[in-house]
């Protein structure tokens, strides 16, 4: 059993002849927050899609907490604990602030027709529950006072946030953020760098970050894995990988320096 | 803010304290009774009228289950009621000849033809309900327009199977009764539902008091589905596939469990029109009966259960109240369908009831007050 | 074998209906990404305008379509189009553009909405009376009004690949019902023969006809043989005649006209979008509108032409399908749906938004609708069945296909797989 919360080994895929991702390896410790960056069109949202079941993977193995997630469709990935946020926002505009947080603890309850139908104290303690547990996260996020607003009446920031605080609702064990700091401006990425390491220490989860920019980055992982036209390039921490030439290339396009050049 | 988030969290928390769970169902019962007094005081002509809006009333709010909650575009709703429908009719028909010897209206309030009824209305919910589980299989893989064409092609071929079916056994014969009677399975073995001229005959045990106890036990269960977790599940789907699986929402279950419901209830709609003295005839299974309850649902909010219900209500009366355009009733409906998407696109009421839209402004502008 | 060639020469000329109300279908749906559920609708009222034209033609201008020159069927295609063209143009710039970006559902919507709304004002009961019969009674109004009504012929009814077999001068038999020939006849089983003449009553020349209903045989001239209408000796002796063999596999003159004129549009179109700088444009917007518009294409206009060489082509097949079946039922009957059904499940077979793959659906459908009814009664009426539930059937089976082909391929038989972004 591997010392890793998340192990994917040689996940790959490939469209029609084009190989969109080809043996991206991750290992995640538990409590780790680790950063996947690359170039644009390297190929990390399509690892975020492989991880979380949209696509399934061609080849590889994927496990988390020693389960195999090879193959799962996304909602039992959910279930077993990959949780994540989407590029382009994806919340459910027309539903409340609130809907959106309790709708993400529904793969942790149970669900009886009958139960709704006839209202049974079960069913009714367990919605209270989780509306308390939304009003919670909500609260954290200091998304409480727009709970029963429309998700997509709410500022941009706040929608970005909230898709976070959507993804926690599900209680995962690794938390996949896709590029959670665009559009923000700088004061906004400051908070929101403190709000990623304050749920991961409160939440007791391993994070999992896409992210341009690079500060933000360097700030905030403690492990980086460079993908380039689907492949990894290069893994270490922060400053292994500003230094190491091989990412500089994938970046400004440097030609690949001889062993004995700078 | 710590005050804002306590006033709602305990105003949301207190909300669903409702103990006396039998309540409500006491309440649908008592909704029927009053129908059926209003229905005797207006007058036969108008205690029809009740009737008709009582079952599109119905067969909207299920329509919605499906259409305006779960997003799934069903367009063969009427084959589900038709359905339920013949199952229902066949039920009371052959089992007052069993029972009775005759198909006549059997006098008093409640007596075993109500029971027939009741287990036909059932037994048709069930096989529709089994029906819309077949049908919702591929919704998993068809989206859109393609489920549409999918369901729409499932209600005409539910009319063709109908139209196929052979002679009933004549009520008003005793010689065809008597042979009935003494081999009712091989005679109902080759599917007596009179086929393109339509099932006549069944007793009108459907009174306003069954169709409106009926319509009220319809909007409190897809209330009680809307307002649950089962309810967000469908509302995510609607919103966003992709968003939903990711949030662990099982896309196949839900899908299929808003077909089975809404399925079930256009039994129930189509059992009780079966039983609303009227010949349950193919053409009810076809597309137009589908596009009406379409429009009704439309209009009144995809959604939205007590806009399906008001919908409802002006889509059978409007024309009566103002009789000069009832030629033209169907063309200002799709007008009025058409300007519908084009300026309100969620219909009149949305996705919300019509009793919280005026809190719900005040939630808008003043963040913490309850809904 | 008769059968199996009778069943082939209906596919092929109602598929190639089929093929160009797929056409539409796909059309519409390659640019802007919905069913425009409105199309079987336009189908209907290029049939029902062409009936009226053709009532107009043959009540106020007394031409008789099938005798005179040959562009008067061609003037009530032209003013089909027009009409279908014009309606189409109208509904996609006041009731699609405005959704343009809207959720499809609601799009969808709409589509029915102008469905429901084309039906119910062609079955409004007529205010005009456009044509009447000798005894004065409305053949055409508008609206179209809800009674079925019967197509005028606008082409004679031909049979090309018939068989003269003589010619020679005909005479009375010995009684009532009987001929003779002055030619030897041979008769072979199964097969059908008929006189044609042309004799003169109430001063007007009159081509009538004679099936021959003796048995097979051969009968030297001069032998009596049954004919059927009965005629007295008196009318016919004399007369020059022609004695014709049906074919065993008749090609009708409208079979024909069908396939051809639907081939010609079909090449037309290939070659619009595949060989012109406005079909590169069609293309174009099928891939990205966003991008296509920043290229400088005129998105607005490109899908205008789209839409309205849809409905042109509609309007063409609706020009033609009553010449095959002249009953036209009411503008709301649920045949039409069916009929705009089918065609939208060929170009769904087909792969939706592929040209080609609509015309392959459209031959497709047709085929398993009519050999499903020829063979479907056969194993129906085997398995004990009362015959003609095989042939009621049919619309079952073009539906099974469409739930198996969507099963199993979803993009349809020649359709590229779409993959949403995530």
């Amino acid at each position: 059993m591997s010392t890793f919360l998340l192990d994917a080994q040689n996940l790959g895929i490939s469209f029609g002849g084009l190989k969109a991702v080809q043996a991206l390896t991750l290992q995640i410790p538990p409590n780790a927050l680790h950063g996947l960056i690359g170039p644009n069109g390297a190929g990390k949202t399509t690892a975020f899609n492989l991880l979380t079941g949209v696509y399934k993977p061609q080849t590889g193995s994927m496990t988390l907490n020693a389960q195999n997630l090879m193959g799962l469709p996304p909602h039992l990935i959910a279930k077993a604990g990959l949780s994540r946020t989407f590029q382009n926002i994806r919340l459910f505009g027309e539903l409340s602030v609130l809907d959106n947080v309790m709708l993400a603890s529904h793969c942790r309850g149970h669900h009886s027709i009958v139960a709704t139908l006839f209202r049974s104290p079960t069913f009714l303690a367990q919605e209270q529950a989780m509306r308390r547990r939304a009003m919670h996260l909500l609260d954290l996020f200091a998304l409480a006072p727009a709970a029963h607003a429309q998700a997509k009446s709410l500022p941009y920031g706040d929608q970005r946030r909230l898709e976070i605080c959507r993804a926690l609702a599900t209680e995962p064990r690794v938390l996949l953020l896709d590029e959670p700091a665009a559009g923000l401006n700088p004061s906004e990425k400051q908070a929101l760098a403190k709000l990623i390491q304050t749920v991961k220490a409160q939440f007791n989860l391993a994070v999992l970050l896409i992210e341009h920019d690079m500060s933000l980055v360097m700030q905030v992982c403690e492990q980086i894995t460079v993908l380039d036209h689907g492949c990894t390039i290069a893994h270490g921490t922060p400053s292994q990988i500003q230094s190491d030439p091989r990412v500089r290339e994938a970046y400004l396009g440097e030609p690949t320096p001889t062993p004995a050049g700078t | 803010m710590p005050s804002a988030l306590d006033a709602t969290t305990n105003a949301q928390l207190r909300r669903p304290n409702l103990p006396l769970i039998t309540l409500p169902w006491l309440a649908c019962a008592l909704l029927g009774l009053a129908m059926l007094m209003l229905g005797r005081f207006l007058g036969s002509y108008q205690e029809t009228l009740m009737q008709q809006v009582g079952i599109f009333a119905i067969a909207a709010v299920s329509l919605n289950i499906v259409n305006g909650l779960a997003g799934q575009f069903s367009m063969g709703h009427a084959g589900f009621m038709a359905v339920g429908a013949y199952v229902a009719a066949a039920t009371t028909y052959y089992g007052s000849l069993l029972h009775f010897n005759t198909a006549e209206l059997q006098p008093g309030l409640f007596n075993f033809g109500h029971v027939l009824m009741l287990i036909g209305l059932l037994a048709g919910a069930l096989v529709a309900a089994a029906l819309g589980y077949l049908v919702g299989l591929p919704s998993l893989r068809l989206r859109g327009d393609y489920l549409a064409i999918v369901t729409l092609g499932f209600g005409e071929i539910v009319r063709v199977l109908l139209q196929q079916t052979s002679p009933q056994v004549n009520g008003k014969d005793p010689a065809e009764i008597a042979a009935f009677t003494d081999a009712p399975l091989r005679t109902l073995a080759r599917i007596p539902l009179n086929g393109a001229l339509g099932f006549e005959g069944v007793p009108a045990y459907a009174t306003n008091l069954w169709i409106w106890t009926f319509v009220g036990i319809t909007c409190l269960a897809a209330y009680r589905i809307k307002e649950s977790s089962s309810g967000r599940a469908f509302l995510s789907i609607r919103e966003d596939e992709i968003a939903a699986r990711a949030m662990g929402i099982n896309l196949t279950k839900y899908k299929v469990r808003a077909f089975v419901l809404a399925a079930f209830f256009a039994g129930i709609a189509g059992g009780l029109l079966a039983h609303a003295g009227v010949t349950t005839s193919p053409i009810d299974a076809g597309f137009q009966r589908s596009f009406e309850i379409i429009i009704v649902v439309v209009l009144g909010g995809l959604g939205s259960i007590s806009g399906a219900v008001l919908a409802a209500i002006v889509f059978v009366l409007l024309p009566q109240v103002l009789h000069p355009i009832k030629d033209y009733r169907l063309v200002i409906f799709a007008l009025l369908l058409i300007s519908m998407m084009l300026l309100r696109p969620k219909g009149l009421f949305g996705v919300r009831e019509i009793w919280n839209i005026l809190p719900r402004r005040a939630a808008h502008t003043k963040p913490g007050a309850t809904p | 074998m008769t059968e199996l060639l009778q069943t082939l020469t209906t596919t092929i000329a109602v598929g190639s209906l089929y093929a160009l109300l797929a056409l539409g279908y796909t059309l519409v749906y390659g640019v802007l990404k919905f069913i425009n559920f409105a199309h079987s609708d336009i189908f209907v009222l290029g049939a029902w305008t062409t009936f009226t034209a053709a009532n107009v033609l043959t009540d106020r201008l007394g031409i008789n379509p099938t005798q005179s020159p040959w562009w008067g069927a061609v003037l009530i295609l032209l003013l089909t189009i027009a009409v279908c063209a014009t309606v189409g143009y109208l509904i996609e710039r006041f009731a699609y553009r405005p959704l343009r970006k809207a959720p499809r559902l609601n799009v969808l919507i709409t589509a029915i909405g102008v469905s429901l709304l084309l039906q119910n004002l062609g079955q409004l009961n007529g205010r005009v009376t456009v044509a009447t019969d000798k005894d004065g009674r409305p053949t055409a109004t508008l609206p179209f009004g809800s009674t079925p009504r019967s197509m005028p012929p606008l082409l004679p009814d031909l049979v090309l690949n018939e068989t003269v077999l003589s010619q020679g001068t005909l005479a009375g038999g010995t009684q009532r019902g009987l001929v003779k020939l002055d030619q030897p006849l041979t008769m072979l089983d199964g097969r059908t023969y008929r006189i044609e003449f042309t004799r003169t009553a109430d001063g007007q020349p009159r081509r009538e006809v004679l099936a021959l209903t003796a048995t097979a045989g051969t009968f030297p001239p001069g032998t009596d043989l049954a004919t059927q209408p009965r005629r007295s000796p008196a009318e016919v002796d004399g007369l020059p005649y022609s004695l014709i063999r049906s074919p065993r596999v008749p090609i009708m003159l409208v079979d024909v006209v069908i396939v051809a004129v639907a081939i010609t549009l079909m090449l037309g179109l290939e070659f619009l979008v595949f060989r012109t700088r406005l079909g590169r444009a069609m293309r174009a917007l099928s891939f990205n509108i966003e991008n296509a518009a920043l290229m400088g294409i005129n998105v607005n206009a490109v899908i205008s032409f789209t839409f309205v060489l849809g409905t042109a082509l509609a309007a063409a097949a609706a020009f033609l399908y009553p010449l095959k079946y002249p009953g036209l039922n009411q503008p709301a009957h649920q045949i039409w749906v069916l009929l705009g059904l089918k065609a939208f499940i060929a170009a769904v077979v087909g792969g939706i938004g592929n040209i080609r793959g609509a015309v392959l659906g459209g031959f497709l459908i047709a085929g398993i609708e009519f050999f499903g009814t020829l063979y479907g009664d056969k194993l129906f009426i085997s398995l004990g069945a009362r015959p003609g539930l095989g042939t009621s059937l049919a619309d079952v089976y073009v539906f099974s296909i469409l739930i198996l082909v969507l099963l199993v391929k979803p993009n349809g038989l020649l359709g590229s797989p779409v993959k949403e972004k995530v």
